[in-house]
């Protein structure tokens, strides 16, 4: 029996060691299955760190000894994998006088942690000081036990941002100096009008401050007779987005209304509008210039209508008494001077049409005419009156036009009693008619007179402008003659230009093209 | 045949209108000074007055408007002239019968001379 129970014993013992073993063994897989998948997490981990573009550091004991450091931060640093094991002093000693050790301490002696935005830290980079700026996160690490054992960094480099920060804060500031500078007016709306800003110019104008003029109703300023169109056409370019461009009075700080010359732009985004960049400039002077011009204009053309009038009456009466007698032969003196009364008082007329002509609203009467054949009666017309002049005409071509007879006549004219006006010691003049391309003909007008100034040879086609010597009262004119010329050609769709030399003379053409309608 | 009153205080002017009316075979009376015109109507028995717009320092306009007014002349046919061209709307409110421009041909001048002084004497 003892040696039965022994052997039971020994059974169930085996038996009992046999489960122990399978359970330790099942433990053992069980670890090694535990420990295979902290080896896997851990190398995720790592792997995410070092994928990470974000900067990260592991910075050990007081010494702050880079324990790791993946490649963006390692690059910041212009370092190289070396950086292992040593202290972060000795791998970047510049930084330590940027603040970065104070923060670290912080960190790692208090267990605050340190977080920063756009902190700007300087690299040396083959020892080249490169500044970039970092958003960073200075964290504690703690062991098992809770003690400190290190700072975690990780930090995000927002160079490129805050660069373009910085751009965009110089370029501002830039704009704001340039729109407060300028003379003009410069204001800013909303979507809806509503001001938001006013420029320097607008408060000195205004004597008003910032806040009380912001404050106050745009019409406040503006006088009473131009509210009504001025509110309608905002309302207009509101509704529509379409540029808001008027003349009215405005309001300064005196009191005084001045006429200003006012814009209104929309800004768009993707098609809508976001706000309205208004510009305001004073053409107060410019308006009364006008206005003066207007009323020499009116004072021009009534002075010399005037003796104009009874030259006329006169010259008709003379004619109708002279109808009654037998002897006609001073009748074609009479109506050569007629014909001049009437072209004098055509030229006066135009002195008023000036404006008309700067609204391009001169009109022009075509038909066809034979260009030799008027070259030829206004030298006639101009030799009968110019006794003295020898004037020269060459036919290089045979040439009819089809044009306004009596504006190309005047500018016939205007070139050679210029020609004449301007030779004081030769009253030679040599007109040609010729064809200066195939499809065009030309008529100029030379003479050896004094010439134009190089200076204003750009400018004697200019309204007012006349040549100019010692004594301003040398040469008579209004000085609209070739602008007049200028803006006849140019209707035909034609050219007009000179060739001159200061003491040789000048010559001045015109072209007309031929095939037009 | 008429008394006619020239108004201008342009000499030359008012000399010439009256050689051409003087022509045309009327009586014509020359005035430098618009605020006698009604002195002058009554006192050269005047049937027709040529009253130019721009007198020194007057307004025709003003003068013929007052004419309108008084009793004793506003019958009379008043021609306003001017060189301006485009004042004839503002002549003819003031009261003018007609307005002419300057610089006007003779035969103009005396045609509507004579439309106005038949006109006027077949009315009154």
């Amino acid at each position: 029996m003892d040696k039965d129970l022994r052997i039971q014993k020994l059974e169930k013992e085996l038996e009992e060691s046999h489960k122990k073993r399978e359970k330790l063994e099942k433990q053992n897989s069980s670890y090694e299955k535990s420990h295979a998948q902290l080896k896997e997490e851990n190398y995720q981990l790592k792997g995410l760190i070092y994928s990470s573009t974000a900067l990260i550091t592991f910075l050990k004991g007081p010494e702050y000894r880079v324990e790791f450091a993946n490649n963006p931060i390692i690059k910041a640093w212009g370092k190289g994998d070396d950086v292992i094991g040593q202290p972060l002093f000795d791998v970047v000693p510049e930084v330590r006088d940027q603040g970065i050790e104070e923060y670290l301490n912080q960190v790692y002696y208090k267990g605050e942690p340190y977080h920063a935005k756009t902190l700007p830290v300087e690299h040396d980079i083959n020892g080249e000081m490169v500044k970039s700026y970092f958003d960073f996160s200075y964290m504690p690490q703690y062991n098992l036990d809770g003690q400190i054992v290190g700072v975690g960094v990780i930090a995000q480099d927002v160079t490129k941002q805050a660069l373009l920060n910085q751009k965009i804060k110089k370029s501002e500031k830039e704009f704001r100096g340039l729109v407060d500078f300028m003379p003009h007016k410069i204001s800013i709306a909303d979507a809806d009008g509503n001001t938001l800003f006013y420029n320097k110019s607008w408060l000195d104008y205004t004597g008003m401050s910032m806040t009380e003029f912001l404050e106050s109703h745009w019409t406040e300023i503006i006088h009473p007779d131009h509210i009504e169109k001025v509110e309608k056409e905002r309302k207009h370019s509101l509704k529509s987005g379409k540029t808001l461009d008027l003349e009215l009075k405005m309001k300064d700080k005196n009191g005084d209304y001045k006429w200003h010359l006012h814009r209104s732009i929309a800004m768009k985004d993707d098609g809508i509008i976001t706000s309205w960049v208004s510009s305001s400039t004073e053409i107060q002077k410019l308006k009364e210039e006008e206005q003066r011009k207007q009323d020499f204009l009116k004072l021009v053309s009534h002075e010399l209508k005037t003796p104009v009038t009874s030259i006329k009456g006169y010259v008709q009466l003379l004619q109708t008494m002279i109808n009654g007698e037998n002897d006609k032969s001073k009748q074609p003196y009479l109506h050569r001077i007629e014909d001049q009364v009437e072209r004098l008082i055509k030229l006066i007329s135009e002195i008023l049409d000036l404006s008309r002509i700067e609204q391009s609203e001169l009109e022009l009467n075509i038909e066809e005419f034979s260009l030799n054949k008027h070259v030829e009666n206004i030298i006639e017309d101009i030799s009968y009156s110019h006794k003295d002049v020898q004037i020269e005409l060459e036919h290089l071509c045979e040439c009819d036009v089809k044009a306004d007879k009596d504006r190309i006549g005047q500018v016939i004219i205007n070139f050679i009693t210029n020609a004449l006006k301007y030779s004081p010691d030769s009253k030679n003049v040599q007109v040609k008619v010729f064809h200066e391309e195939e499809n065009n003909v030309a008529v100029s007008v030379k003479d050896f007179g004094i010439g134009i100034e190089k200076k204003d040879i750009n400018r004697i086609f200019n309204r007012f402008y006349r040549a100019s010597s010692m004594n301003e009262k040398t040469y008579s004119g209004f000085g609209i003659g070739l602008y007049l010329s200028n803006e006849i050609i140019e209707r035909h769709n034609g050219k007009i230009f000179v060739d001159s030399e200061p003491g040789a003379g000048s010559e001045f053409t015109f072209i007309l093209p031929l095939n037009q309608n | 045949m008429a008394k006619i009153l020239i108004v201008d205080d342009d000499q030359t002017i008012g000399f010439m209108l009256k050689d051409i009316l003087e022509f045309g075979g009327h009586e014509v009376t020359v005035s430098q000074q618009p605020k006698k015109t009604k002195e002058n109507i009554l006192k050269n028995d005047i049937e027709l007055v040529l009253l130019d717009k721009l007198i020194s320092g007057v307004d025709g306009t003003d003068v013929c408007a007052e004419l309108r007014k008084d009793e004793d002349v506003q019958e009379i046919p008043i021609i306003m002239m001017s060189a301006l061209h485009n004042v004839g709307e503002v002549c003819k409110s003031a009261g003018a019968t007609e307005f002419i421009a300057k610089p006007f041909d003779m035969e103009t001048l005396l045609a509507k001379t004579n439309e106005i002084l038949q006109k006027h004497g077949k009315t009154s």
